[in-house]
């Protein structure tokens, strides 16, 4: 359902950050994006995330769709108004903001019973959340405002989760903890992901195939097994084997 | 009492800049519109509650016009930039006004009459009273808006994180205009206020950049402090004006906001980088 | 090509050259070939065109390539006339040379006392705080003129420089003519200096000049000080000028006018400077012989004419705000954009893509 052919993008400043990138996401599948510093992962999802679209980057791309629309240099709230919702790497909730005040404004307008039963499960998975709700979402902690941000991003229901560095700066055992979520989630929801990730063991619980990026340009793309076992990309990347 | 002026001119700036990061320095003409269009269509015949209210919509609708068809293009450039941006509208503003309403002094109307109060034993203009008393209602509206109400909710994060307010499904534009909209009502609420216990003149601009101050002061951030700094001010600026004279407003006030600044520039909490993209 | 020694002395002689060459050029249309073309009327207007342009440099210096925000020029312009106006009116046989050096001095000191604190602070704190200044001065001088000689203002002597002693408007246009050359000398001197790149890597990006090694501190402050000294001058040479100084003249639109003239031409650009100077002062003239062509059609001739100066206004305004929105970077962008496009008719290889359009170049 996403595709992506022959994505180019180019910053003013430093130049080429991603060429030729091609990928396809199909319904239900979960696909992770690997590789090191400055690969490229990031802008990737920025470029599908319409991040870019503001800011005087040339983002270019044979084909750049979402469910056969193109959203290519589109704004944000229109991309995630058709349904893909992005957890970002930095500045990802609002840390000013109450954490029940992050939920209301992450809400939207409508309010079925679909958003309750999402809510609910949220809460199930989330209790600290619950817990906190009536505190500043600043004063969480890095894990707890993980759980926020994924929380905030997975409430209207999208059919696509696009996840920047998931795993970054947590501890094992809360990353552990978050993992399950989403796994859970994932089930709950029938979700789509597109998860970017250093940490290859965090991948590979989550995705069943991915690609390798490495200074803008494909490495290499197979399910999480054949990229695991094949030693010379473990030399591209310091993010090591989990 | 002027500190209601001044809180309603802060509040103004400071809505603006929290809200979209731009220093609007058309503030002053839109309390001159809001002044001009009160005088005018109250000679219309009708009554007064309606032509405040439709005088403050229209100015609110002004100002999410110059938003949209004039500062969203700009977005994310640097402050200066937006700063002189702003400049540029109020240059044309106050042209247009000027050629639409001529040079003559106007007075508003007073329902309430020129009555005295005596408050706690001092006697003060009626209408001097009544701007303090809207200036406080306008604080508790706003302060009750940005907290419960969801349009609120939504301006305060697209304040502190535009993008992801995007990401999440926000149109930031839209509350951007609103947020201009906001403004515009409270600067014209100021002028009208203002206007209404002296006279309508071009020169109401004038306080729009002494309105600068009290937000400053308050660090830009929050109502309470803009509030706070507005009847500091206006204390300063009446003490001033009995020292010195009547011209020295502007260089009271920003002197002592130098004094401020001075002493305790981060004391301020104003996130003082100019913001680049 | 790998620099050697002698690329390098090749390249310093090379640029030397072009530098000669525009100058000398560039007095000669000023001091010869310009005021035997044009009208005294044209020439008026050329006059104050030329005694903006040290003004608007100055702010480029501060703004444009230190990116130091700053409103405080009507203030140091003040400074300057009211130091001129002052000291001629309490010793009145001070030679014009020791006034405008005074007039620097002082502004320069002014420019220490400002930037001092100045540095310290960015961004909205640094425009309010310039502002502050502006408003402060703005009022001292009120002050100080009403003290000593009243609303009329003050009286000035007759400039006289080694003999040379401008009366008519033709040789006030020259005499300006030259300051004005000489200030955008000075920017183009700093701006390819060390100091100049150090500028413009503040203005970039503070904390990630700062890292590389600019010493912060020192490179704003001595923007400010360089800024005010050149201003305060201009400043002076306005008042003589005039011949009748008056408080009022410093107002905050004035701010506003060199703001937009950086602006529009384009921060730290050279032949920006020029072009957006032009353009913003002639802007009123042009305008009124434009409503004076109109003057057949009756209703909208009338109209003008009670309005004029609204339409002014209003086109001022509008110019500003469509030059902000189209042409964010000034119009050297523009003009950068076009001499590039031409320089890639001619040769495969760009040149410094941070070099101003030279006109000179081409031969090069």
């Amino acid at each position: 359902m996403l595709t992506i052919e022959g994505l180019r993008v180019v910053y003013p400043r430093t130049g080429v950050a991603v060429d030729g990138l091609d990928v396809t996401v199909e319904r239900g599948e979960a696909v992770a994006i690997l590789g090191p510093n400055g690969a490229g992962k990031t802008t990737t999802v920025r470029a599908v995330t319409g991040f870019l679209s503001s800011e005087r980057v040339s983002v270019d791309a044979r084909r750049l769709e979402f469910d056969g629309a193109s959203i290519l240099r589109k704004p944000p709230h229109r991309i995630a108004r058709a349904g893909i919702a992005v957890v970002p790497e930095r500045d990802k909730v609002f840390r000013e903001l109450l954490v029940e005040e992050n939920l209301e404004v992450a809400r939207g307008r409508s309010g079925d019973q679909a958003l309750q039963d999402t809510q609910d499960m949220l809460d199930e998975l989330f209790p600290i959340l619950v817990e906190r709700r009536k505190e500043q979402a600043g004063l969480l902690s890095g894990g707890q405002i993980q759980m926020l941000a994924i929380a905030m991003s997975v409430l209207k229901r999208p059919t696509l989760l696009v996840a920047d560095e998931i795993s970054l700066g947590l501890a094992p055992a809360l990353m552990d903890e978050i993992v399950v979520a989403l796994d859970k989630i994932r089930d709950e929801l029938d979700l789509t992901m597109l998860l970017v990730e250093q940490n290859v063991g965090v991948a590979r619980r989550l995705c069943s195939r991915g690609l390798v990026l490495e200074s803008g340009h494909v490495r290499a793309t197979g399910t999480m097994d054949e990229l695991a076992a094949d030693d010379s990309l473990a030399n591209i990347y310091l993010g090591g084997t989990a | 009492m002027l500190g209601g002026t001044y809180t309603l001119l802060a509040l103004a700036w400071v809505v603006i800049y929290q809200g979209t990061r731009v220093l609007n320095f058309s503030i002053g003409d839109f309390m001159l519109y809001g002044a001009l269009l009160v005088s005018t269509l109250s000679l219309s015949g009708l009554a007064y509650i309606p032509v405040l209210i439709i005088a403050l919509l229209l100015v609110g609708v002004i100002g999410s016009f110059v938003y949209l068809s004039v500062i969203r293009p700009l977005t994310g450039r640097d402050m200066f930039s937006t700063a002189v941006l702003a400049i540029g509208v109020s240059i044309m503003l106050s042209a247009v006004a000027s050629m639409a309403w001529g040079p003559e002094l106007r007075t508003l109307p007073r329902p309430l009459g020129d009555r005295t109060i005596s408050i706690l034993g001092t006697p003060a203009g009626v209408y001097s009273v009544v701007n303090l008393v809207v200036a406080l209602l306008a604080v508790g509206l706003l302060t009750l808006f940005f907290k419960r109400v969801r349009v609120g909710l939504l301006m305060r994060a697209a304040a502190e994180n535009p993008l992801l307010a995007s990401q999440r499904g926000v149109n930031i534009f839209l509350v951007f205009a609103g947020v201009w909209f906001l403004s515009g009502v409270l600067a014209s609420l100021a002028g009208i206020s203002y206007a209404t216990t002296s006279i309508v003149s071009p020169t109401l601009t004038q306080l729009a950049l002494r309105g600068l101050a009290p937000a400053l002061l308050g660090g830009f951030r929050s109502i309470g402090g803009a509030t706070i700094g507005a009847f500091f001010i206006a204390l300063v600026e009446t003490l001033g004006v009995r020292a010195f004279g009547g011209a020295s407003q502007d260089a009271v006030v920003f002197a002592v906001l130098l004094l401020v600044i001075a002493v305790r520039p981060s004391g301020l909490a104003v996130r003082g980088d100019a913001r680049r993209v | 090509m790998a620099p050697t020694p002698a690329n390098l002395t090749m390249d310093s002689i090379r640029k030397l050259l072009i530098v000669a060459a525009v100058s000398t050029l560039g007095l000669a249309l000023v001091v010869v070939v310009l005021p035997s073309m044009l009208s005294n009327y044209v020439l008026g207007i050329g006059t104050i065109v030329l005694f903006t342009i040290p003004g608007a440099v100055a702010l480029n210096i501060v703004f444009g390539l230190c990116g130091q925000i700053s409103a405080g020029n009507a203030a140091f312009l003040a400074i300057g006339a009211f130091i001129a106006a002052g000291m001629t009116h309490t010793w009145p046989d001070t030679p014009t040379i020791l006034v405008l050096l005074a007039a620097a001095s002082i502004g320069a000191i002014a420019g220490v006392l400002v930037g001092a604190p100045a540095v310290r602070v960015r961004g909205l704190l640094l425009l309010v705080s310039t502002l502050a200044i502006h408003f402060i001065v703005l009022y001292l001088t009120e002050r100080y003129q009403k003290n000593e000689v009243g609303q009329a203002g003050f009286l000035l002597p007759q400039f006289d420089i080694l003999g040379w002693q401008p009366l008519r408007t033709i040789e006030w246009f020259k005499t300006f003519g030259v300051f004005a050359i000489l200030s955008l000398l000075v920017m183009g001197a700093f701006r390819y200096s060390r100091l100049g790149r150090s500028w413009l890597a503040i203005r970039e990006n503070e904390t990630a000049a700062e890292v590389l090694g600019v010493r912060l501190m020192r490179a704003k402050l001595l923007a400010f000080v360089i800024s005010s000294a050149l201003i305060a001058v201009q400043g002076a040479l306005f008042a003589y000028y005039v011949g009748i100084l008056q408080y009022e003249t410093f107002a905050f639109d004035m701010v506003i006018q060199y703001i937009a003239i950086v602006i529009i031409g384009g921060l730290g650009s050279i032949p920006g400077t020029v072009v957006g100077a032009t353009l913003v002062v002639s802007l009123p003239y042009l305008l009124r012989s434009l409503s004076e062509n109109l003057k057949g059609s009756d209703g909208i001739a009338g109209f003008v004419d009670d309005n004029i100066f609204n339409i002014q206004r209003f086109t001022y305004g509008a110019l500003i705000v469509v030059f902000l929105l189209f042409f964010p970077d000034g119009i050297e962008s523009i003009v950068r954009r076009v001499w590039q496009w031409l320089l890639g008719l001619f040769r495969g290889r760009g040149d410094d893509p941070v070099a101003p359009s030279e006109p000179a170049e081409v031969g090069a």
